[in-house]
């Protein structure tokens, strides 16, 4: 075991994981983090070029980004209505404001809603009382 | 600080000199506060890891260190760990490079993620040290995922105990 220790000031522990794996694959058993620096850890002493290229995934990782792909984040959001609040079969979920292309639907006062998107942003659920969450 | 002193092997016929009674004394003392040291780790934040071989928590900060007379050493941890998986997290103990659970494919011990706050405490006695000073390192892994280990002043430390016994 041998442990490449950067310094990383925010982590996405899952992503930054992820996206080392990707690069290194059974080469490592993953990484450690405490706050303020990354330890990756290799099975065997990383070459020169695997240092470089493990300090580059680092200086690249995004912490705002779950996902290593930085595609965009996925969050599923799932409707309860309260019963007998009325009969509606849909609702629409509202992001910053816009509404989703399409209601979500219900199915005994249950839906659920995929979000995709490359930035954080706050989902609201019109008419109804409700939390806000992040993706 | 009180030390161990070797004592003399007397035998019948022997003088018993104040030296002998000195280290009798100071032996006795040394039973009552013996050699050991107590690390409560603060790391104003939680520790993660995503390995899924044994690495150590923080090899600078959640490690204790004593010099022992040869004695067997008690070793003690208290932590609070989570992993938001259904899968486990595990720990053992480095004493001097060496996993002490080495024979374990999961360490001392492991406790079971599903998003739960678990407070693991454990003690192992680890016994055929020299005289010499020993390090013991807590170490863990997770099967997949990322698991996590509370240390922060808000909440709780992560403390490891070392004493000679």
């Amino acid at each position: 075991m041998e442990n490449l220790l950067l310094s990383l000031s925010d982590c996405a522990v899952s992503a930054l994981d992820a996206a080392l794996r990707a690069q290194f694959g059974a080469g490592i058993s993953g990484l450690s983090y405490d706050g303020s620096a990354v330890r990756v850890h290799f099975l065997s002493a990383p070459s020169g070029a695997d240092q470089t290229a493990a300090q580059a995934i680092v200086d690249a990782h995004d912490p705002v980004f779950f996902s290593a792909s930085r595609a965009g984040d996925t969050v599923t959001v799932q409707v309860s209505k309260p019963r007998n609040l009325d009969s509606a079969s849909q609702v629409t979920l509202t992001v910053n404001g816009t509404p989703l292309p399409s209601p979500t639907a219900l199915t005994a006062n249950q839906g659920t809603a995929l979000i995709v998107s490359a930035d954080p942003v706050t989902i609201g659920v019109e008419t109804y009382p409700h939390e806000e969450v992040e993706a | 600080m009180p030390s161990w002193t070797t004592m003399n092997d007397l035998s019948t016929g022997s003088l018993v000199t104040e030296a002998d009674m000195d280290a009798i004394r100071e032996n006795i003392e040394y039973l009552l506060d013996p050699n050991k040291q107590q690390v409560q780790r603060n790391n104003s934040g939680s520790y993660s890891t995503t390995s899924t071989v044994f690495v150590d928590v923080d090899a600078t900060n959640v490690k204790s260190t004593v010099t022992t007379n040869g004695g067997p050493v008690l070793v003690m941890v208290t932590l609070n760990a989570s992993h938001a998986g259904l899968v486990n997290i595990s720990f053992d103990i480095d004493v001097d490079g060496t996993r002490w659970g080495a024979s374990f494919t999961d360490g001392i011990c492991e406790v079971y993620g599903n998003s739960i706050l678990r407070v693991v405490n454990f003690a192992i006695l680890v016994t055929g040290l020299g005289a010499a000073s020993h390090t013991f390192k807590l170490q863990w892994k997770t099967d997949a995922g990322t698991a996590y280990l509370v240390s922060n002043s808000t909440q709780v430390p992560v403390t490891i105990t070392a004493v000679e016994i």
